[in-house]
């Protein structure tokens, strides 16, 4: 019977892990899949998710089932994190997934059974995975302008355009901050122009956000998604563990359905159990509860935000670099966005054959839309991807 | 009697004996509803106190919005205020010919542009007629004056704070409209607007702070109207109505009282009540937590 399988496209992304390992050269720059790298190109794990392992190691006397929507630590511990106090903690139903992408895919799914025929507006571009997974459910998306290729920020005039087209019953898919794959990112004041056409529109806003503390801090970057939850009727977060503490493998995400009241949260909790017990039961537990200890010992936490903050200072310090680089070897401010940017990534805003041409000639890899990973960058290799940029005459 | 505070409300006696003070400058606020039929303009250039210059509210205000009369951008405040002769150093008081109706925005306005020395006229031009004090009909000679703004945004709030105010019940929000509009009894006045109010918001009818004759309620009879409301009055305050306009007589009140932490929502029901989404209430307000 499976010979009736069509061959699913390739992963585009692992693709080019995959052709950067098979390359030779020495001199061969990583700046494609999204995964932070220290200065020697390794992802450690961080010193405080290490020593909360330790501890768990010795304190876990089970290997039982934990509840359908995970350890209700964990969704206290990661509410409080991602929302701080912007909403009242009874009107959040919360549960947790396998990674951030498991919380979107759960998250679309509870959209789709609140509204078989929702639309999900998403960014031009986002995330490819958002669209491969809503194509996979047979949800019908809807692109709103993002990117302004000549300024390499946001089109926020086509955005809003676009948004306001959403009706009540449709979904708006938003990146709660670091932007990805652009690192363009809306302002606060823009975001309250955002909120107020969902307000005016009925639609519901969902928040991707999966790189908290990688652009301007925790609480910065916490600030739009805070701003959402507080002013709409409903929104759904699906947030991600994976990039802030490093634990990837482990898959830790939370979908969060924020409600206008406790009874609305009721419904939204029970519907969040279903759908996980109809996926896959239980959501994974190890890494869930290492964000857990983190984020409640005062010493652990203390650690682990100044590891993320020297993670996050040390890619702001590879923008700054790479942006002044650029503008000494080409003697103009267009590579000024580079320092503008917030997370992990920025978009050059090239065409794919300059990105192919990087490839071929320097053996830089990139992502085909000319996203690159800013920390898979050093000190030392910023002015070779600096030099590539301008020797190819992007 | 209500005391003369020229940072707050004066009375007829207070503006005849100031009238000619070099500094005093009046303005005439007057605005109507929609579907009143009245033409504030025309009146104002038939009659007016002495001096008086015509502050339209419908032209100082951000014709980028689709809402009506929003808070001007200051730029706009300023220059608009200039053509009008008023600017840095002037006492100003303002009236309407309703009583006490529109004049408490404009004085809700000067306040949220940093403009401190501005008071409502008690009792408003119908006062001021019924007294046989003296009025004319000429236009009045302006003469520029800069204007220093400094917009004091903590004064204004918008919808997105509003909603989070409504979830968290941190503010006390309180909703001039009639009993009726606030009930969601009577249908909206403005087309197209869903009927109610605001979630755990209290009903403070404008025309409670008012006696009889147009003039604002003494300090200890205000306090006993917004405590008849079941509001919190520990909380900071957000007054709303209908547009923004009848909210400023629940702030001018608020600051009578000596509670200066009041904030107004601009866009009030014709904004919040346009959205197909946001939770509305109807009948009285919910008492107690929030």
């Amino acid at each position: 019977m499976f010979e009736t399988l069509k061959e699913q496209p390739a992963d585009k992304i692992l693709m080019l892990m995959q052709a950067y390992k098979e390359d030779p050269r020495e001199t061969k720059i990583d700046l494609g899949v999204g995964v932070y790298k220290d200065a020697s190109g390794n992802t450690p794990i961080m010193h405080a998710v290490k020593a909360a392992e330790h501890q768990l190691w010795e304190a876990e006397q089970t290997k039982a089932y934990t509840g359908l929507a995970g350890d209700p630590a964990f969704g206290d511990a990661m509410v409080a994190l991602v929302l701080g106090d912007a909403v009242p903690r009874a009107n959040v139903a919360a549960a947790a997934t396998p990674g951030g992408t498991g919380a979107v895919r759960q998250g679309f799914d509870m959209i789709r059974s609140a509204n078989p025929d929702v639309r999900v507006f998403v960014s031009d571009p986002t995330w490819p995975n958002h669209l491969s997974i809503l194509k996979h459910m047979g949800i019908e998306k809807v692109s709103y302008r993002y990117f302004d290729d000549e300024t390499r920020g946001v089109d926020f005039d086509g955005m809003m355009e676009d948004l306001a087209q959403a009706q009540k019953g449709d979904v708006v898919l938003l990146h709660g901050c670091c932007h990805n794959p652009t690192g363009a990112n809306l302002n606060i004041s823009q975001w309250k122009e955002v909120v107020a056409l969902l307000l005016k529109t009925g639609a519901t806003p969902m928040i991707d956000i999966a790189y908290q503390g990688f652009g301007d801090g925790l609480d910065a970057d916490a600030e739009a998604t805070r701003l959402v939850a507080s002013s709409v009727p409903e929104c759904l977060i699906a947030a991600s563990c994976s990039k802030n503490f490093g634990i990837y493998r482990e898959r830790t995400g939370l979908l969060m359905a924020v409600s206008q009241d406790a009874s609305a949260q009721k419904l939204n909790q029970g519907t969040l159990n279903y759908l996980n017990r109809q996926n896959f039961s239980f959501p994974p537990d190890h890494g869930a509860r290492l964000v857990t200890m983190v984020l409640s010992d005062e010493k652990l936490r203390a650690d682990w935000s100044a590891e993320l903050e020297a993670v996050r200072n040390s890619m702001l310090g590879l923008r700054e670099q790479l942006a002044a680089e650029l503008q000494r070897l080409s003697g103009s401010d267009r590579f000024g966005f580079i320092a503008q940017h917030r997370g992990m990534f920025s978009r050059l805003g090239t065409t794919p054959e300059m990105v192919e041409k990087l490839r071929a000639d320097h053996g830089i890899y990139m992502v085909g839309d000319s996203r690159l990973n800013i920390a898979g960058l050093n000190k030392t290799t910023v002015p070779i991807l600096a030099k590539a940029i301008v020797d190819v005459g992007i | 009697m209500a005391q003369d505070d020229p940072r707050t409300l004066v009375s007829t006696e207070w503006l005849a004996r100031h009238l000619k003070d070099p500094d005093l400058r009046i303005l005439d606020a007057s605005w109507h509803m929609p579907d009143a039929g009245r033409d504030a303009q025309a009146d104002f250039d038939a009659s007016h106190i002495p001096g008086a210059r015509f502050f339209d509210i419908e032209d100082i205000s951000d014709s980028r919005s689709d809402l009506p009369h929003m808070a001007p951008p200051i730029e706009k405040f300023m220059s608009r205020l200039r053509a009008l002769g008023v600017g840095d150093g002037h006492q100003v008081v303002v009236y309407d010919t309703a009583g006490l109706f529109s004049a408490a925005r404009v004085w809700w306005l000067f306040r949220l542009m940093g403009q401190m020395d501005i008071a409502v006229l008690d009792g408003g031009f119908p006062k001021w007629q019924a007294e046989g004090r003296e009025t004319e009909d000429l236009p009045t000679m302006i003469r520029d004056r800069h204007m220093t703004v400094r917009r004091q945004n903590h004064m204004v709030k918008d919808v997105t704070q509003v909603a989070a105010a409504s979830k968290l019940g941190d503010y006390e929000i309180l909703d001039a409209r009639s009993p009726t509009r606030f009930r969601g009894d009577e249908p909206e006045p403005r087309p197209g607007l869903r009927a109610g109010h605001i979630p755990g918001s209290k009903n403070v009818h404008y025309a409670t702070l008012l006696n009889e004759d147009g003039t604002m309620k003494d300090t200890e009879a205000l306090r006993e109207v917004f405590e008849a409301s079941g509001a919190d009055l520990s909380k900071p305050a957000i007054t709303t109505c209908g547009s923004g306009v009848t909210a400023a007589i629940l702030s001018l009140a608020l600051e009578r009282i000596g509670k200066t932490d009041h904030s107004l929502y601009d866009g009030s029901w014709s904004e919040w009540g346009m959205f197909p989404t946001v939770p509305v209430e109807t009948g009285p307000a919910a008492t107690g937590d929030n």
